[in-house]
């Protein structure tokens, strides 16, 4: 059983080679640094978290590169490779060695962050429960991605929730959180003891999720569907009897904005559904929580949309969702519209997508609240924010609040249009790669700062940055207006988009950044360098160059350059 | 009107269908004054460009075998017509060329055809003298 | 091998001195012909020869790197909508949505296009035999291709775009689609234009041909001319050759001993002279199959095609 062994390796190594090096060697470079900041005690601080975002970086790439998919369609999203199926090998060792594969790059690494980049800083990363954690995880990714092949939206929905449980689980096998957990549960045995078993659980997971996936594989290689039939011909009949399309659409735009919706619009919802789901089911079963915990829970459901929008969004901004590659098919391509009419309907879609999303959470929130939460510690919470403000701005500061969360969100969701709808692959990897980085640097920085709450930050410690940061939001200010002259500019003279619209836009957008101002200008009337330093944030939230970018880039993608 | 033509065949399209035009006529399939397809349905049944068709029933009605009444379509000319006959004695005549051709080569005499036409003849004598 | 068609006053398509590189590959080399409106042009050449890459030019989905494009008189990539909506298209590749049913494609593509026709497309489904509450992913290839020529059809486009209609498609649908085609081009002033491999079906369906080869325009004019002027010529030498000398007037020599073959393209009397000289008797001619025109032209190599069409 050699050659099919080294076969499959060659391919996964082949695939992924150059991300597989340069991660190596962007580890190398970043322990060899810390090795000459070693004694620097400042920089050995920000040393250490930019060592965590790297490491976290690192390791989702390598969960990325080392799935082992393909589609049937190019590019679409996909499941185990067909192609292997009509090889002389048994599906147990077509299952078992990429698993194998990617757990042990997923490992490698792990540890050879904690070795190289670590180490010379002197601070020494836990051993047995990341790398149980890690395979943990890989082999519950790869067994969720090759389980579902016919239902693109069920995968999806399951790869999210792993992906969150995933993403937040590690936290609990942190030394102090256990223990705290357990005496928080009134358990009355040996700390130790739990633990061990604990892993020992973890450590099952692995093996449990390669029999699923064989059970799974072996499945799909002899084609025994996953037994929905009557759940389809359910479906079936429904959307023959009361579905028919009879009304015919009212002009092309409204044809697209119809087929963008059915193909993207529920994403982010349904997401954000299941976490409702998942956050306030076994809450509400548990009983009634303290205002601490309702508390704690309800500020995780409104971020979520937030965070899931920023994922959300990057597959949002690609040409079709469900495919990997950027260019437009030329089924779409060829319809007698231009670019500006396409990215119209994008943004439609999105604003529609996040008004569902939020209106859900409002009502779902509230309901929850009333039956299982505890309004207590909110209300008291409320009255203390608004003690300062009159009996009208306590109306209007959370109706601006929200709408300003609202225009967040859409604007997590239509960022990457730009450079989505481009078509350049290069450049849609690299600013993914971007945002991820931002993100995670944020939530290191959250966590490092938990981690050392007890070290004061003075404000001369940053004083420097905040000096800078005016200007850089001036500057940024006046770079984006430019920017958005010209693409809009250019949107006009190549008759992109109708003046009508273009000015519709402007006056949104003018509309939008208003109500931010006027939020920021209520809640802080006092503190001057605040507000202001606000206000020129809330300038730069609202897309304004970004549309009409996207509308020029769209342009050169569908005529293949 | 039942016609095949093959692009495979050297020859081209529209000759194809002139010949067999022609080749109808003469034997007598179809009938003078019966009304041949109009061009688009032609094309369509025989999935050709209708150019091809209009080009042949240029040549036919050129070459005497059909004639165009404004408006009311095409149809088979008078069988009486010199050129039909002529049409039907060329036709004859290339059948006799491949006959002649192959007996040379077969090393059959010419009186020996001659009794052999006459043969086959006189059971076809007695069944249309019916 | 050009000849010359209607002026490019009266053509739909009009492409001039057309030449586009991807990366080292050099796709077309300086492509020029132009399509009289109301003909069928039929595109032929080997896979990769450059025909689908012709065709997305016109669509203006590739930008003309050299060269220019024109259609209706506009450029499909400055004005894709004016271009492209008198254009139906059907691709190579299936692409049609896979969730969507049969009557919301319909009902899609409806809204796109002011001419659209209801009874004309309703009358096309029922002939193709769509159901119209089946989801594309569950028809068949061919089902698939119907599907796509139907929403082609029934807005009656001025210009009809078709890749390959027929690849890998069984007889029926390849007959089915013909017949669309032929009716199209019966109504007045419309045009087809289609790239294919199946030569027997450009035979009968077009009367004006292209043929592209290593991305050069190699035959271009009406379908007749260019079969008039090639011919089949079969030769009797007095004495057995192991091998004849290439001639310039001569696109493919086969045979063995006394009796070879040859396929002249154009100036035949002066490709019985030299034969004559070489000691051949022409014993029979006739007109070749356009196959055979065609493997004969895709079988020279790229050095012999461009000093031939040097000198015609």
């Amino acid at each position: 059983m050699r050659s099919p062994a080294l076969a499959i390796a060659w391919e996964i190594w082949h695939r992924n080679r150059m991300g597989g090096v340069a991660s190596l060697a962007v580890i190398g470079t970043a322990g060899l640094i810390n090795w000459l900041v070693r004694g620097n005690s400042r920089w050995a601080g920000l040393a250490e978290v930019t060592g965590y975002v790297l490491l976290v970086l690192a390791l989702f790439f390598t969960f990325g590169g080392f799935h082992f998919t393909e589609g049937r369609r190019k590019g679409g999203f996909g499941s185990f490779p067909f192609r292997l199926f009509n090889m002389p090998v048994a599906t147990s060792w077509l299952v078992a060695f990429p698993m194998l594969y990617g757990s042990v790059a997923v490992l490698t690494i792990y540890l050879a962050g904690a070795w190289l980049i670590f180490v010379p800083l002197g601070k020494a990363l836990p051993m047995v429960w990341p790398c149980l954690y890690l395979i943990c995880a890989f082999t519950q990714f790869q067994m969720i991605i090759w389980s579902f092949p016919e239902s693109r939206y069920l995968k999806l929905l399951c790869l999210s929730l792993a992906a969150a449980v995933i993403a937040l689980g590690w936290m609990f096998f942190l030394p102090h959180i256990i223990e705290g957990t357990l005496s928080e549960l009134g358990y009355t045995g040996s700390p130790a003891l739990f633990k061990r078993y604990l892993f020992i659980g973890l450590a099952l997971t692995g093996p449990a999720a390669f029999g699923i996936s064989l059970y799974r594989v072996h499945q799909q290689r002899h084609g025994v569907t996953l037994g929905l039939r009557h759940f389809d011909l359910g479906r079936e009949w429904i959307s023959r009897r009361f579905l028919p399309r009879s009304r015919p659409f009212r002009s092309g735009t409204q044809a697209i904005f119809w087929q963008e919706w059915r193909q993207t619009g529920s994403i982010l919802p349904i997401g954000v559904a299941a976490i409702l789901a998942m956050t306030f089911v076994p809450t509400y079963l548990s009983g009634p929580l303290t205002p601490r915990a309702t508390l704690g829970v309800l500020s995780w459901i409104f971020l979520s949309p937030l965070l899931l929008a920023v994922i959300i969004g990057r597959g949002f901004s690609k040409p079709d969702f469900w495919n990997q590659e950027l260019n437009m098919t030329p089924f779409n391509a060829i319809r007698p519209l231009t670019s500006g009419q396409w990215v119209t309907a994008k943004l439609k879609v999105a604003a529609g997508s996040v008004l569902l999303t939020w209106g859900l959470v409002l009502y779902v929130s509230f309901v929850w609240t009333t039956w299982a939460g505890d309004f207590e510690e909110l209300d008291r919470l409320f009255q203390q924010l608004m003690f300062h403000y009159s009996a009208q701005e306590r109306w209007l500061l959370p109706v601006l609040a929200i709408f300003a969360v609202l225009i967040l969100t859409w604007r997590f969701m239509v960022n990457g249009l730009a450079v989505g709808l481009s078509g350049r692959k290069r450049w849609y990897q690299f600013s993914n790669l971007l945002t991820g980085l931002v993100w995670v640097t944020l939530f290191a920085g959250v966590i490092w700062r938990s981690d050392h709450s007890d070290h004061n930050l003075h404000l001369y410690d940053v004083w420097q940055w905040i000096i800078w940061l005016p200007l850089a939001l001036a500057g940024a200010v006046i770079a984006k207006s430019t920017l958005a002259a010209w693409a809009w500019y250019q949107v006009d003279q190549r008759q992109m988009l109708s003046r009508h619209s273009i000015y519709t836009y402007f006056g949104f957008w003018v509309l939008a950044t208003g109500l931010l101002v006027g939020l920021v200008v209520l809640a802080f009337p006092h503190t001057v360098w605040l507000r202001n330093l606000l206000i020129l944030l809330s300038m730069t939230v609202v897309p304004l160059a970004r549309p009409g970018m996207a509308m020029l880039t769209l342009a050169k993608n569908r005529s293949g350059s | 009107m039942q016609i095949n033509i093959s692009a495979k065949e050297g020859a081209p399209i529209y000759q194809q269908i002139v010949n067999q035009v022609k080749y109808l006529v003469a034997s007598g399939r179809l009938a003078t004054g019966e009304e041949i397809p109009p061009i688009r349905a032609l094309a369509e049944q025989l999935t050709i460009n209708p150019n091809t068709v209009a080009r042949a029933y240029l040549e036919l009605e050129r070459a005497g075998v059909v004639t165009k009444r404004h408006g009311a379509g095409t149809y088979v000319s008078e069988s009486g017509s010199p050129l039909a006959r002529r049409e039907r004695v060329r036709i004859l005549t290339r059948r006799i060329d491949a006959l002649l051709a192959e007996a040379i080569n077969m090393g059959i005499e010419l009186d020996e055809i001659v009794d052999l036409l006459r043969e086959r003849h006189a059971p076809l004598q007695t069944r249309s003298g019916k | 091998m050009t000849f010359p068609s209607t002026s490019s006053a009266d053509a739909v398509i009009a492409v001039t001195g057309l030449s586009r590189c991807f990366g080292s590959k050099l796709a077309l080399d300086e492509v020029s012909l132009f399509v009289p409106r109301g003909s069928v042009f039929g595109l032929v050449g080997e896979n990769g020869a450059g025909k689908t890459t012709l065709i997305k030019h016109i669509l203006g989905l590739l930008k003309a790197e050299s060269g220019s494009v024109r259609v209706f008189g506009k450029n499909p990539v400055a004005d894709p909508v004016g271009v492209l909506s008198h254009v139906g298209y059907l691709s190579e590749h299936r692409d049609l949505p896979a969730w969507m049913r049969v009557d919301q494609l319909l009902c899609y593509t409806r809204a796109f296009y002011p001419g659209w026709d209801p009874h004309y497309a309703e009358q096309l489904r029922e002939q193709f035999g769509l159901d119209p509450a089946a989801r594309v992913k569950t028809l068949s290839q061919g089902q698939q291709a119907k599907a796509g020529l139907l929403i082609a059809l029934a807005f009656r486009p001025e210009l009809l775009l078709l890749d390959e209609p027929s690849s890998g498609l069984d007889p029926v649908v390849r007959r089915d689609i013909l017949e669309a085609i032929i009716r199209t081009v019966a109504d007045e002033g419309r045009t087809v234009l289609f790239s294919s491999h199946l030569l027997d079906e450009v035979e009968r369906v077009s009367d004006q041909l292209a043929m592209i080869h290593h991305g050069r325009l190699v035959l271009c004019g009406r379908l007749d001319e260019i079969k008039e002027s090639h011919r089949r010529l079969v030769l009797r030498f007095d004495s057995p050759q192991t091998a004849l000398p290439s001639m310039k007037q001569a696109l493919s020599i086969r045979g063995s001993g006394r009796e070879w073959t040859v396929l002249c393209n154009g100036e035949r009397n002066a490709l019985c002279a030299s034969l004559q000289q070489l000691g051949a008797r022409v014993v029979d001619e006739q007109i070749p199959s356009l196959d055979e025109i065609f493997v004969a032209h895709a079988g020279r190599k790229a050095g012999e095609a461009e000093s031939s069409t040097a000198l015609s």
